[in-house]
């Protein structure tokens, strides 16, 4: 893009200049509130916005002022007339007649082209144009058409476009960092952005070898813009918090990948976290309560349907109850712990009546054939007087079979 | 930096997988509560001086939450007839009983729709199966007592032994076992 | 009698010690932070210290939730040596049904700007039908695993009105339990995850790849 600064130099100059200005004119009409100045009020945007749609489904005949005011008839009148007045005074709306005294109204092509990229650049501050502008360089690059000239100029103007860039990220990064954390994401390259550039830039290279200088600028502004990214990026992943960057990826990217994702992507994000197993308390005192309470008040209920298949695990199969050999290993593992042999007399030093419960388990244990346990008993005898047992036998309680293993 | 020490992990570790149980064989972490059987063993905390989680009651303070407490505990409640028959010992190990009594007990103690109550019960047995306060083989239809039953302090024990006592017994019950 | 705990509270006379033990419980079995106000052994600086103690012999540490309320969780390194053991880790429906519950309640409600809270709990409840609808899960999967997500208070489910369907699922308590980088790390792998060409991500991975260097 030329720029608006330079003194123009000769009458082409002025002449190109001139047509530069009608096109920029056009281009910014829905955003004028005069033919010079800038609107102030989102409102007035929308009216140009209702006004250029309204011409769109008009097709070519265009539409009559009283048209107009109807498709605008949620605006004052006075909003109206003002934006009509601009619009038409910066060329966004064209008076034609079609026939001698039917005015009609037809609008410019370049003020709806003009509304959208504003639109986009509000909304994103800029990066999806910068990406649409890399891709469409990139066919220019390799358009036969192209000249020296022309990609200079492309390559300049990216350079000076992604030096501004860094300049910006790099003020934010060194402001607060909610400013930062709102803005950044407007102006930071991503590495798609940057990579494009990238290859523009290797592709004006390889053709047109003698424009290395203006190659050594734009790779070196793609790096400065990289950096600025990174160290803004940077400033954010070490900032306080523990959700607020979540902010930093706009709401469609999190939409996005929670509809796209596999499971194992999604599974993925928890990778390194462990979480407390489910573990809730059943107190005595609660089971008593829940049983008690229940169901002297309970309200009769309707009876629900039926269900058609019988839960599984209870397929008509006579539930067998398996015997006291169960509770008799229970018992000889609680005493194990774990070994494979163990002294009575650890085992046996407790109140009477336990000990004898256990010494006659540990017994019906050691006869049974199919468990794995024995007693042996040895010739020691310990008397303890005022403990119980008040006398202990010396021998072990062992699993047989698997000792070795 | 002090290298981590390799009980506490475990004892971590122990939180993390919860009720699961490990081989027998395997030792349990010093510092936990080993629980046992002939083939399996369970790794549970072991709290200081006697305190269980229900001393959160105490402070008014929520416990984790828990979905349909009143059922789990009624299904419990009915497993608990069945699998502790002598009374005068601990609940844990208990017995082997089947999953039709205590389907049956659990009927006897609610009320509403037998098949519905049935299938909520089942679904509570479950639960109470995943979390360790019993063992449920459901296709050989036996239950029995969980190990996390072994956590009840011995002097917490009188109501729930009192309520059993009052409660209907499973139908095969000869009246000698009753403790 | 307690063989772990005896010599930290051997020190202490009865009340301290009834102090130490119920502070502990409570940070490790309350589904909310707990008010140190309620706690001696939370307020007082030394008590504190001990209570700490005791839960590093297990792997656990206290968390500050917010003023004067505290909680329990993994200690960090913990938190990381277990991670490598399979047996610690969540199901893969399990994990991927959490993540679409953390990006829906809390992600996008953070990203329109509608959470304020520097928290991984949020009042945006996920509905049922949105977590089918815009995912690659099935609703078999997805019910299976959220009741197991919420028997462990990973999820909780609120109700918007007196239909169960109308409500949805949230973040649950034990989230409160995740240490300060932990949650840090959650942020981290959910931006690596749906953006990982933001500039954000390649600065996560920057960093990730210089602490690694730096612990070999």
């Amino acid at each position: 893009m030329p720029s608006l600064s330079q003194t123009p130099q000769s009458l082409d100059d002025v002449l190109v200049g001139e047509a530069v200005l009608g096109v920029y004119r056009q281009m910014f009409a829905a955003l004028a509130r005069d033919s010079g100045a800038v609107v102030d009020d989102p409102e007035l945007v929308d009216i140009a916005e209702t006004l250029l749609s309204a011409f769109a489904e008009a097709g070519e005949d265009g539409l009559s002022r009283e048209q107009m005011r109807h498709v605008c008839r949620r605006y004052p009148a006075e909003a109206f007339e003002n934006r009509l007045r601009v619009l038409k005074g910066l060329g966004a709306i064209r008076e034609v007649f079609p026939k001698p005294n039917q005015l009609r109204y037809r609008a410019s092509f370049t003020s709806v082209v003009g509304l959208m990229f504003v639109r986009r650049m509000m909304r994103d501050g800029g990066q999806s144009e910068m990406h649409r502008l890399l891709a469409l360089e990139q066919l220019n690059v390799a358009d036969p058409r192209m000249t020296a000239d022309q990609a200079r100029e492309c390559a300049e103007g990216l350079a000076r476009a992604f030096r501004l860039w860094s300049v910006e990220l790099l003020t934010l990064a060194n402001g607060t960092i909610e400013e930062l954390r709102e803005q950044a994401p407007k102006l930071w390259g991503t590495a798609e952005t940057i990579e494009r550039a990238e290859r523009l830039h290797g592709a004006i290279l390889r053709r047109w070898p003698e424009l290395d200088r203006a190659c050594t600028e734009l790779r070196a502004a793609i790096h400065a813009y990289g950096d600025a990214s990174r160290r803004a990026a940077a400033r954010l992943t070490d900032s306080a918090g523990t959700t607020r960057n979540l902010t930093l990826l706009p709401p469609e990217t999190w939409r996005t990948f929670a509809r796209t994702a596999s499971r194992e992507e999604l599974a993925a994000v928890l990778e390194g976290f462990v979480f407390d197993a489910p573990a809730p308390w059943h107190d005595p005192a609660a089971i008593v309560t829940a049983v008690e309470e229940w169901p002297r008040d309970a309200p009769p209920r309707p009876a629900p349907p039926r269900p058609s298949i019988p839960d599984p695990g209870l397929v008509d199969r006579p539930p067998a109850v398996r015997g006291d050999g169960d509770r008799l290993v229970t018992v000889a593992e609680q005493v194990l712990r774990g070994r494979n042999r163990v002294e009575l007399r650890e085992v046996l030093d407790r109140d009477w009546p336990a000990a004898r419960r256990l010494l006659a388990d540990l017994t019906a244990a050691d006869l049974r054939p199919d468990l794995p346990y024995r007693l042996v008993w040895s010739d020691g005898l310990a008397v303890r007087p005022g403990r119980s047992p008040s006398w202990l036998s010396d021998g072990v309680f062992e699993r047989v079979g698997e000792a070795g293993r | 930096m002090t290298d981590l020490d390799p009980q506490a992990l475990a004892r971590a570790r122990a939180r993390v997988v919860g009720a699961a149980a490990m081989p027998a064989e395997e030792p349990v972490p010093a510092g936990l509560l080993r629980v046992a059987d002939r083939e399996r063993a369970w790794a549970l905390p072991a709290w200081p001086d006697g305190a269980t989680p229900a001393v959160l009651e105490e402070y008014q303070i929520a416990p984790m939450p828990l979905d349909r407490p009143g059922p789990a505990r009624r299904a419990l409640a009915a497993a608990l007839r069945c699998c502790w028959r002598r009374l005068d010992d601990s609940p844990w190990p208990g017995e082997a009983a089947s999953l039709a009594d205590v389907l049956e007990v659990h009927a006897a103690i609610t009320r509403g729709d037998e098949e519905l109550k049935r299938r909520w019960a089942i679904g509570d047995l479950r639960r109470l199966a995943d979390t360790g306060w019993l063992l449920l083989d459901e296709k050989a239809g036996v239950v029995r007592s969980g190990p996390r039953t072994a956590l009840w302090s011995e002097e917490s024990l009188a109501p729930l032994r009192a309520l059993l006592r009052r409660m209907p017994p499973p139908p095969a019950a000869s009246p000698g076992e009753e403790g | 009698m307690n063989e772990l705990l005896e010599p930290l509270l051997r020190p202490y006379d009865d009340k301290r010690r009834a102090e130490l033990v119920a502070a502990y419980m409570a940070v490790e079995h309350a589904a909310e932070p707990v008010p140190e106000v309620r706690f001696p052994a939370l307020r007082e600086p030394a008590l504190r210290r001990t209570v700490e103690r005791m839960l590093g012999l297990s792997g656990r540490t206290l968390i500050k939730t917010s003023p004067a309320h505290w909680t329990s969780g993994y200690s960090d390194r913990v938190r990381e040596a277990l991670a490598a053991d399979p047996a610690c880790a969540l199901p893969v429906s399990d994990r991927a049904v959490l993540t679409l519950v953390l990006i829906h309640s809390v992600a996008i409600p953070r990203a329109e700007g509608l959470l304020t809270d520097d928290s991984w709990l949020s009042p945006y409840p996920a509905p049922l039908e949105e977590l089918r609808r815009r995912s690659q899960l099935t609703i078999s999967e997805l019910e299976g695993a959220l009741r197991r997500l919420r028997a462990a208070g990973l999820v909780a489910h609120v109700k918007a009105g007196p239909d169960e369907a109308s409500g949805g699922y949230v973040p649950g308590p034990q989230f409160h339990r995740l240490t300060e980088a932990a949650r840090r790390r959650l942020q981290e792998q959910l931006i690596l995850a749906a953006g990982p060409d933001s500039p954000l991500a390649a600065a996560i991975r920057a960093r990730r790849r210089g602490t690694g260097r730096g612990r070999a």
